[in-house]
């Protein structure tokens, strides 16, 4: 198979259909401390999908309210303009995308996962005293140029996937086979043209090869977010594996087995929750 | 409460009426929650009755699965999970964490 130039990808890259107008607007505030989040909140209850399942997620056991919001300015109130955008950004992620017709590629299980991944990362976060909610966004993105992939090229993503099951290697390398560039490369470009921060861009782009030497907090949270996502089983799928964890990185997150007891507890038990609100 | 129609042939020991059961004027012959006896189901029978709505059989709980067992089906899913870093001899420490997670807090 010959391998598609970086070019051609990154032509597929620009010619993505756009997200909603306001979705792209929530993307480019995460990180930005003076954004006006009252105006994107309002933005958010004139977009009628996109309210219904915010409040949705918002109404989950996730976030665990005493009683049951029922607009985005209650819900902004009682969960804080920051929640508020992390709630509507994965909302508007997860519907922003359609399945594919993409034999041996499984929609829902690449949400579960993600999902997973967006749960294990908020709840280092919360450990680790970062952003939890930058880090539920970006565990929730962090696979998005597979998302791609597979639309932009659903057969030579199938024929990956058949490549992985004959030879049972990682995703990025059954991806490199058939298109000389893996998810991780292909998710960077993505995210940078959607003007994200440049430390999550760096995170998406690294997500799987933390850098030995230097200490990128995020990318190591997504990085070992990722890995715990898989080694919890959160997709369902069989033939799930898990990619191999930088020593480098888990050792600069200096976590205990306590806290990752932790966070395996608060993922599994909000996984279900999450991914009912978001996927159906 | 979940409950099944059953016909009067089938009724088991001990079933207890969900809804009462009526002639065909309408009058009450048994109350809902009446355990169901030998004598009762004959008596019903001769009335002409033919079926009526029990209480289902509550689903027993799944027996506790065998330590061993857990343990070599926790053992045997984590080792396919992680078999990159078995077949490769890559370190990874979530392999025994989330082994011992598992064991310890089943699913």
């Amino acid at each position: 198979m010959t391998p598609l130039s970086t070019d051609e990808i990154a032509a597929s890259v620009r010619d993505l259909p756009a997200l909603p107008a306001v979705v792209m607007e929530l993307i480019q505030s995460i990180g930005d401390a003076n954004a006006n989040a009252e105006l994107l909140a309002t933005k958010i209850s004139h977009d009628q999908a996109l309210a219904a399942k915010t409040l949705r997620l918002a109404n989950s056991s996730f976030y665990g309210l005493s009683r049951r919001v029922t607009s985005i300015s209650e819900a902004t109130a009682i969960l804080g303009l920051r929640t508020l955008r992390s709630i509507a950004t994965a909302a508007g992620l997860v519907s922003g995308f359609s399945d594919a017709a993409c034999k041996g590629f499984h929609f829902d299980a690449f949400w579960r996962h993600a999902i997973g991944t967006a749960l294990c990362a908020r709840s280092l976060a919360q450990a680790l005293r970062l952003d939890e909610d930058a880090a539920f966004t970006l565990g929730l993105m962090h696979d998005i140029g597979r998302l791609v992939l597979v639309s932009r090229y659903p057969q030579r993503y199938a024929a990956a996937l058949a490549y992985r099951g004959e030879v049972d290697c990682v995703v990025s390398d059954a991806e490199r086979f058939a298109f000389d560039t893996d998810h991780a490369s292909v998710g960077a470009m993505v995210v940078e043209r959607w003007h994200f921060a440049p430390s999550v861009v760096a995170a998406i782009a690294r997500h799987h090869a933390p850098q030995a030497d230097a200490e990128e907090s995020l990318v190591d949270l997504l990085h070992v977010a990722d890995n715990m996502a898989h080694a919890l089983d959160l997709s369902h799928l069989a033939d799930d594996m898990v990619p191999p964890l930088s020593m480098a990185a888990w050792s600069r997150l200096a976590l205990t087995e306590s806290v990752c007891v932790q966070v395996f507890r608060a993922t599994e038990s909000q996984h279900d929750a999450v991914c009912q609100a978001l996927l159906t | 409460m979940q409950t099944t129609t059953t016909s009067l042939d089938a009724v088991e020991d001990a079933a207890v009426l969900a809804e009462p059961v009526c002639d065909d004027h309408g009058q009450l012959l048994l109350p809902a929650g009446t355990p169901l006896t030998e004598s009762l189901v004959a008596s019903l029978r001769k009335r002409g009755v033919l079926t009526v709505v029990v209480a289902a059989a509550p689903v027993p709980p799944e027996p506790a699965m065998d330590p061993l067992a857990r343990q070599a089906r926790v053992d045997g899913r984590m080792k396919h999970l992680f078999r990159h870093a078995l077949s490769t001899g890559h370190v990874n420490p979530l392999l025994h964490m989330v082994s011992r997670y598992r064991l310890e807090d089943p699913q």
